[in-house]
């Protein structure tokens, strides 16, 4: 019997009785991140990062949720369980599950670059690895974070000098407070929608780093909005920006990286910013943990295990319902 | 705050980018400001359309990016799967360039040009050579320009814009010496855009009369016997000028288009000198009028002088006559402009030049019914125009008035999408509403999208096809597109048994959900018997 297989309900250990990021509602569930593809509502007992619980608790509303802080193990039925840092957003872990000497890591989603805010990203070794793959292609290669972020303060200040506002949308868990971050804040007032604000307030209690940002509601409109940049939620609906013509939008995602996407998006501007590994930084990660198996899913998972099995790795897909910004981008598609 | 100036890669970025015509002259204005005279002249030559010759084919320039990359044949393939593009492709799986250089386009040209001349591993260095110095989206250009796949065109009316800015010169102008064959390698910017002769001040059209739609009763323009009626023909309104023994044509928004309908140079070869007419251009025949959709196909396509087969032939339908024998006739009454016209279409019979035949009616109550009856293909309203009004500047009430039908409108589905014919466009769309679960097809319509629409509606159709058939494909029904049409009769031919009149999309429903779309039921509802 391996330590983890894959059920209809998700991630299964049957040593310990344990789903991880399961996608139907289980009595226990080890959770690696507060994004909604693995974080589901209806579990029976929630098992996180300690900077997750509060995210999951503001996102899922009243659930029974127990936190642990990284590298701290504890045990169930025998097997050792411990969280570590995967970089990815606050609160977000890979989780290591170790029984009779034979260890597994589940990756969850993961980047290797300091975003400045959560927690970077440890290799961990293990015998099994089971890696996310959403940007595992060549063609998925991320600039340094502050190129980016200087592009985006640029752009902000071309349109605060014109007289247009700056409106970003990115994720409002991880995306939003890694730019906040890093924004130049003498340029203009930042302003956040009430949802991003609201992840922003349970973020900022856990990271105070996060610089203060002003919550904006409708008809309240800020004298100097010409020059403010504003955060929404992807699919935040049109008549939410309307008071601000004329503005600019951009679209924040590791998608951005091809010609055309933003078009697809209907931003005026794409940048590329991924809280997600890219290509070289899935290999690198793999080559660390060691692992003599690597299960591969979450993405282009069939690429990622042909080019492992080329350089002699052992390396299975995983059939498995997580979809990330892969979904999240057609679901906006959908409503344009 | 320092503009940053805008070099010829960071200009295609901003064009690719951005979705305004507004930003886009921006832009352009932007990179003729930071550009020396050469630069502007091979980006006006490029953005025409000129065509460098390939220096490697595809499949040599996709071996050189996977050995220069070390990626196996499947994985670059399945790299260029997800983007869609060789040239975007290579630019994004080489490795990072050490020093970046910026592309300057005379030199690009040159280079390129030497390229051709190169023994093939010389001509490998050297593509090594510019890869490694290149950032992702210059690396795509110069792809582009070495496969001669380079597409990146604008607007010859976007073009004239920003150049205009930028020199001062009228925008007509411009589009005049732009128009035309002309070599980047036999031209420079002074001789191509800052000529003083020829002027071409002979190719301009007049500014346009306006035709303002007419707001409530048709009664208030008074008695009905002043007044003459024309169809309003579905097509572009154009201004046919010859002067100089030569021919060019401008559309409505003053736009020079000779060089897309070659042949309507042909069809007044022999008309005298100093004319200027002002019809309808329509696509197809006078018996086949087609949609408007073909000639804005035909405006995206570089022309050759002979006409493609399989592509749409046009027409123009003549009411005006602007200036003859070269002399100004927009101070004669339009009676008078109307004779002169009609004298000289009998002298030069064409099946492609035809009248627009005016008529006079004996009430308001009259025209109504010949309004509400059956009206000719092709026609989308009726136009009434004073006999004594001048063109141009007419007194108030002595204008041009466009007299629509009352149009009906229903949210329906976009169930099937086709192609305008031969490009990738897709510009018709099955429309369909709800019988119960089920959606029923009963209009195929063109849409009057903004450029930005299209190209969302378009990728929307591309992620979402269930089955193609030829042009034709079934896409997910999810987007929602206001109908619009001029009424609605029983149809027993048809699956929906109705059939409606007129039928276009006026816009799209980006707020409504499929399943808000309209009923059968309430569209049948709508049939006058
Ligand atoms: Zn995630
Ligand atoms: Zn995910």
């Amino acid at each position: 019997m391996a330590l983890i297989e894959v059920t209809k309900k998700g991630l299964y250990c049957p040593q310990a009785d344990l789903f991880i990021d399961p996608w139907r509602a289980v009595p226990k569930a080890l959770i690696t991140h507060a994004h909604s593809d693995h974080a589901r509502s209806g579990n029976g007992l929630y098992l996180a990062h300690e900077h997750c619980v509060p995210i999951l608790k503001s996102r899922l509303g009243r659930i029974q949720a127990q936190g642990y802080g990284y590298g701290m193990p504890f045990s169930c039925n025998g097997v050792r369980i411990s969280f570590h840092p995967a970089g990815h957003v606050p609160g977000s872990a890979q989780i290591r599950l170790e029984w009779k000497g034979e260890v597994w890591v589940v990756s969850g989603d993961y980047k290797l670059e300091d975003d400045g805010l959560t927690t970077p990203y440890e290799p961990v070794k293990c015998h099994h690895f089971i890696t996310e793959s959403t940007f595992a292609l060549p063609i998925y290669r991320w600039r340094p974070q502050q190129q980016i972020f200087d592009e985006m303060n640029h752009w902000w200040a071309m349109n605060a000098a014109e007289g247009r506002t700056s409106v970003i949308m990115a994720y409002s868990l991880g995306k939003a407070q890694r730019i906040l971050k890093h924004l130049n804040r003498q340029i203009g007032p930042v302003l956040v929608h009430p949802a991003v604000e609201e992840m922003n307030s349970v973020v900022r209690s856990m990271l105070p780093a996060l610089p203060e940002t002003i919550p904006w509601q409708i008809n309240q409109l800020p004298g100097d909005h010409r020059k403010a940049l504003l955060f929404v939620p992807p699919g935040a609906a049109d008549s939410w920006l309307e008071p601000f013509r004329p503005y600019s939008v951009a679209f924040v995602s590791g998608w951005m990286n091809l010609r055309g996407a933003g078009k697809r998006f209907a931003s005026d501007r794409g940048f590329v910013l991924s809280d997600h590994a890219d290509w070289p930084g899935l290999l690198e990660a793999i080559e660390a943990t060691e692992a003599e198996r690597i299960y591969v899913t979450h993405g282009y998972t069939a690429s990622l295990v042909r080019w492992l099995k080329e350089q002699g790795r052992e390396a299975f897909p995983l059939k498995t319902l997580y979809d990330g910004e892969a979904e999240a981008a057609a679901g906006w598609m959908q409503n344009l | 705050m320092d503009a940053k100036p805008v070099t010829f890669t960071e200009l295609c970025r901003q064009l690719d980018e951005s979705g305004s015509d507004g930003r886009k002259v921006e832009s352009l204005y932007a990179f003729f400001g930071s550009a020396t005279r050469e630069e502007a002249l091979w980006l006006l030559a490029l953005f025409s359309g000129y065509r460098v010759k390939a220096v490697f084919s595809l499949s040599r320039l996709r071996e050189y990016a996977m050995e220069r990359a070390g990626l196996a044949p499947w994985l670059f393939d399945e790299c260029q799967a997800v983007t869609g593009d060789l040239s975007e492709t290579i630019a994004l799986v080489l490795p990072k360039p050490d020093k970046v250089r910026e592309l300057i386009l005379p030199d690009l040209m040159e280079l390129l040009q030497a390229m051709q001349r190169m023994e093939e591993n010389e001509r490998k260095t050297a593509l090594f050579d510019a890869w490694d110095h290149l950032e992702t989206y210059g690396r795509f250009l110069l792809n582009k320009l070495l496969t001669s796949t380079f597409r990146m065109t604008l607007s010859r009316k976007l073009i004239c814009q920003a150049l205009s800015k930028h020199t001062g010169l009228d925008e007509r102008v411009l589009a005049y010496r732009l128009a035309g064959k002309w070599s980047p390698l036999q031209e420079t910017f002074h001789s191509l855009v800052m000529k003083e002769h020829p002027s071409g001040l002979h190719a301009l059209p007049f500014p346009f009369q306006s035709i303002e739609p007419l707001e409530g009763e048709v009664e208030k323009l008074g008695a009905a016997g002043h007044w003459t009626a024309e169809w309003e023909w579905e097509g572009w309104r154009v201004q046919v000028v010859k002067r100089e023994g030569e021919v060019n044509v401008w559309s409505e928004a003053e736009d020079l288009i000779t060089d897309r309908f070659p042949e309507i140079s042909d069809m007044f070869a022999g008309w005298p000198d100093g004319v200027v007419l002002e019809g309808v251009l329509i696509a197809g025949t006078g018996d086949h009028p087609k949609s408007v959709q073909h000639l804005e196909a035909r405006m995206r396509k570089k022309q050759t002088a002979k006409r493609k087969p399989g592509e749409i032939a046009v027409l123009v339908r003549v009411y005006d006559l602007l200036e003859w024998q070269g002399k100004d006739l927009r101070e004669e009454q339009l009676a008078v402009r109307r004779m002169k016209l009609n004298r000289l279409l009998e002298s030069y019979p064409s099946t492609t030049i035809l009248p627009s035949v005016p008529w006079t009616f004996g009430s308001w109550k009259a025209l109504r019914q010949v309004r509400g009856g059956l009206t000719p293909e092709g026609s989308a309203g009726i136009l009434l125009k004073h006999p004594e009004s001048f063109y141009g500047n007419s007194r108030k009430n002595e204008g041009w008035w466009k007299w629509k039908p009352d149009l009906l409108t229903v949210d329906a589905v976009m169930i099937y999408a086709q192609d305008g014919g031969g490009n990738s466009v897709f510009s018709e769309f099955t429309l369909a509403v709800w019988q119960g679960d089920s959606l029923v097809p009963f209009a195929k319509a063109g849409a009057a999208l903004k450029e930005e629409e299209i190209r969302q509606v378009n990728e929307y159709v591309k992620m979402n096809t269930r089955e193609k058939f030829g042009p034709v494909r079934s896409v997910i029904p999810a987007l929602v597109f206001e109908l619009g049409f001029e009424g609605v009769c029983r149809s027993s031919r048809h699956k929906s048994g109705l059939r409606v009149l007129f039928p276009r999309i006026l816009r799209w429903r980006t707020d409504k959900k499929a399943e808000e779309a309209h009923t059968l039921g309430e569209l049948l509802k709508m049939i006058r018997d």
